[in-house]
């Protein structure tokens, strides 16, 4: 998962480069208007009656977000198309399956110790790389030591922390002994992120991008397209069923939408919610709505007033009215959230439900001494309806006399030198299992940190719950965590919303994912074409 | 060409190429001062969201980042003038070899929008004039008003529901080209944004034409040779025309250095894979290198042609043609 660039709006990114940009933005409302038009006539869903799958076809992919810094590089995303291109490419050990469930992919067993300090990892039988190589422990070893290189860390890297690398130990041709620094007994929970732990070759070579995926690489013309060809020697046999996948960028989503509309591609993944209401019935294009993955917090820094104080952060969460927020932002396209992430987790505690309570907004504030509260929020482009969110919740705060004025930024000013220091802004995840999501976001060690998390009761939380084997014990430590998320931590998380990916009627397979992923999980290796 | 001649007309031609080549250096300046000033660079670009401090000033260095502005643009312009470009900061291409197709795409759109865009604009000009205030002149005249207020991509927006999404289905929506292709493998996909680039230049010629014509078709001189019997089509094409081609030619140069703009609207429309799309993604991935050399390309294109605009208006103009 990237975050840069998301949508056709963040591409327009800057408004400091004269008249040029200014016509672009011009340029984009007219399109976009266009595409109201344009569409009436021809979208229409179709409802699946899926026969038998059928073989061959070559499969045109577009999306927007992708760019001249798109990458093949494993474990490496960078842009919005990168992350399917790279999941057809390599496969991981394990990943969230469409139902957010962490599952096997190229492992066939990982087994802790008593003490959760050294796994065993074992391997899937007669899985070959696309240069017909056998997967065996060293590559796992080897990947591991990639993702996790001090002088070159990669996105997974913090995930692969307590590994203990130089002890790693190859048992037999598929057996790996991954000794830990640290327990760690969410270990699978931690690489299930499928674009970040795809296993590659010893000796892996970027110009040379070999692995396991259902599709091996044919061409790739960064910020333009890329073609995959099929894997003939895909270890889940019988699959794929397409020839050949071309993933294509396009700069706007009225292009991409057109293009569709045109027969010109199959799938425009991940389109503007906008564009359902577009799609009807009987006609020759579907519309594929998955279960809400993404989510976009407003991020709240601890360390600095008026944050500092929990009662602040208690009265925002207060203010927020978050059915009506998910109605404004998204069309109702999504699923209530309560501050506290990764909802399909076994650990994840249901019983945390808030409602939007002004009185006890407003108390809190008097207590804080901040009656007359004024503060800046940072928004941007950064994901499907972030920026009208920001818009709802100045409005909704209003309510407690909280003054809240919009920053609107372009996408690099927001990922730009001050990212993760902004007092109070937003950002977007794609599911991760709760433990995995708080390595990434609430520690002191955390990659993206943005609220400044930094509790030593919680952090200790985290660690006992890593050397908690067993799951009910496991469970209830992560209950005490997301307590503490409820109350007092720096994340509102107003929803977790829906993704809509536009397909023609010939294409069959997909199935709705609740991860963030588009496409069921880019599930390309189940895509057929009739 | 008599050699007295010769000499003002060389002078006329070096002084303006000076000034060409002074204009282009300017605007590399201030291109690059203008990217420079964009937030961001071409480091966190490529890092996006990932890029922790570390990595940031890792690749910052690796690709000059670190160093002072003068210097970048120094090693930039050193590289220029000893003809090797550099390299994409974003993916390590030669900018050559990414931008020369572009260049070539963008080249067979225009000559292709120049070669049946012109004289369709001449003819309906010329017709339009010969039947001042006709029914015909009266549409197309309105016609041309109104393409002329419209921006190119209202146009090209307009064109797509028309020909390829709503209205009819006949045309491809989008220009995708696969890298490695050339675009005459597909002429399919170059018909809506030819057709697009013919009727924004219609307006200017058709108009400049039209009046030319008409004031010509007035002159004495042609009342002199009607009145002497010679048939309609003959006095115009014969003897008007060449009279009143003279500034319409300059404004057929200035159109098409108009058009190294407007071809980045029209290929960002049609995602065509031209040297206009290619400067939109360079800016937003702030690869420096490629910004420049696409900029100087179409700066040169734009200062070329108003070269020409000026020589051939000079040539056509016996009192500017001896002036010297």
């Amino acid at each position: 998962m990237s975050k840069r660039v998301i949508n056709e709006n963040s591409v327009y990114a800057n408004n400091s480069t004269g008249p040029e940009i200014s016509r672009r933005h011009l340029l984009r409302t007219a399109a976009v208007g266009s595409v109201g038009l344009a569409a009436t006539a021809l979208a229409s869903p179709v409802a699946d009656a899926a026969p038998a799958p059928k073989r061959g076809g070559n499969l045109r992919l577009g999306m927007t977000g992708g760019s001249s810094s798109d990458t093949i590089a494993a474990d490496n995303t960078v842009t919005q198309l990168d992350t399917p291109r790279i999941m057809m490419l390599f496969e991981p050990l394990v990943s969230v399956d469409r139902d957010g469930v962490v599952g096997n992919i190229l492992a066939e067993s990982l087994e802790p110790d008593k003490t959760a300090r050294e796994w065993t990892i074992r391997l899937k039988k007669d899985v070959v790389f696309h240069n017909g190589k056998k997967l065996t422990a060293a590559d796992v070893a080897f990947t591991f030591r990639h993702i996790a290189d001090p002088k070159n860390p990669l996105p997974g890297a913090t995930a692969l922390l307590p590994i203990d690398l130089a002890n790693m130990k190859v048992l037999d041709d598929l057996t790996l002994r991954v000794p830990m620094k640290i327990p760690y007994a969410d270990f699978p929970g931690g690489m299930s992120a499928p674009e970040y732990f795809g296993i590659v070759p010893v000796g892996y070579d970027p110009k040379n991008p070999v692995g396991t995926g259902p599709f091996r690489y044919k061409s790739f013309t960064p910020g333009q397209q890329s073609v995959f060809l099929r894997n003939d020697n895909y270890w889940r046999h019988g699959l794929p069923y397409l020839d050949e996948v071309t993933a294509i960028d396009f700069a706007t989503e009225a292009a991409a939408f057109n293009a569709l509309q045109g027969g010109e591609i199959d799938v425009f993944s991940q389109a503007p919610l906008s564009l359902l209401s577009q799609i009807q019935p009987g006609g020759p294009i579907k519309a594929m709505l998955s279960k809400p993955g993404q989510w976009v917090p407003f991020t709240m820094r601890v360390d600095r007033p008026p944050f500092n104080d929990p009662n602040v952060r208690l009265a925002l969460k207060l203010l927020v009215d978050r059915p009506q927020m998910l109605d404004v932002s998204l069309n109702g396209h999504g699923m209530i959230g309560n501050d506290v992430f990764s909802p399909w987790d076994r650990g994840f505690d249901k019983s945390l439900v808030r409602a939007r309570d002004v009185a006890h907004a407003k108390h809190l504030l008097r207590k804080a001494g901040k009656e007359d509260l004024k503060i800046e929020l940072v928004t941007s482009h950064i994901a499907q309806g972030a920026v009208r969110a920001a818009q709802v919740l100045a409005e909704q705060a209003k309510a407690a006399g909280v003054h809240i004025r919009l920053r609107k930024v372009t996408t690099d000013v927001m990922y730009g030198p001050n990212y993760l220091k902004w007092d109070f802004s937003q950002d977007w995840w794609n599911y991760k299992p709760y433990l995995a999501q708080v390595a990434m976001e609430l520690l002191k060690t955390s990659p993206f940190n943005e609220t400044h998390w930094n509790d030593a009761a919680y952090t200790k939380l985290y660690m006992q719950a890593q050397a908690t084997l067993d799951a009910a014990k496991r469970y209830e430590i992560m209950h005490e965590m997301q307590k503490i998320d409820f109350e007092t931590g720096g994340l509102i998380i107003p929803s977790f919303n829906d993704q809509v990916d536009l397909m023609r009627g010939t294409v069959h397979g997909f199935k709705p994912s609740r991860t963030g992923y588009s496409l069921g999980n880019f599930m390309f290796a189940e895509a057929w074409m009739s | 060409m008599r050699p007295v001649r010769a000499h003002p007309l060389r002078r006329f031609i070096l002084r303006r190429l000076a000034l060409g080549v002074l204009t282009l250096f300017l605007v590399s300046v201030l291109v690059f001062a203008a990217t420079e000033a964009l937030p961001g660079n071409a480091a966190r670009a490529v890092l996006g969201r990932n890029a922790t401090p570390a990595a940031l000033a890792s690749l910052e260095t690796k690709l000059h980042l670190d160093r002072p502005v003068w210097v970048q643009y120094e090693l930039w312009l050193g590289g220029v003038l000893s003809g090797r470009p550099g390299r994409s900061l974003v993916n390590g291409e030669k900018v050559l070899a990414q931008v020369a197709p572009r260049i070539r795409n963008s080249a067979v759109l225009l000559t292709l929008a120049g070669l049946f865009g012109v004289p369709l604009a001449l003819l309906a000009g010329i017709v339009a004039a010969t039947r001042r205030d006709g029914a015909f002149d009266a549409s197309v005249s309105t016609i041309a008003l109104a393409l002329a207020a419209l921006p190119e991509f209202v146009v090209g927006i307009f064109l797509v529901i028309l020909l390829a999404t709503t209205v009819i289905h006949w045309l491809p929506p989008v220009s995708l080209v696969p890298p490695g292709t050339s675009v005459l493998a597909r002429p399919r996909i170059l018909v809506l944004p030819v057709l697009t680039l013919m009727l924004v230049i219609f307006p200017y010629i058709f108009r400049m034409m039209r009046g030319s014509m008409a004031e010509i078709l007035e002159s004495d001189y042609i009342e002199m040779a009607r009145l002497k019997g010679l048939g309609q089509r003959r006095l115009v094409m014969l003897h008007a025309l060449p009279n009143a081609i003279a500034p319409v030619i300059q404004v057929i140069a200035l159109t098409f250095a108009y058009l190294a703009g407007g071809v980045v609207l029209v290929e960002y429309v049609f995602a065509y894979p031209g040297i206009g799309q290619g400067l939109v993604e360079a800016i937003f991935a702030r690869d420096i290198p490629v910004i420049q050399f696409d900029v100087v390309v179409l700066a040169g294109f734009y200062v070329s042609l108003n070269i020409v605009a000026d020589l051939l208006a000079v040539l056509a103009t016996p009192r500017l043609r001896t002036a010297g």
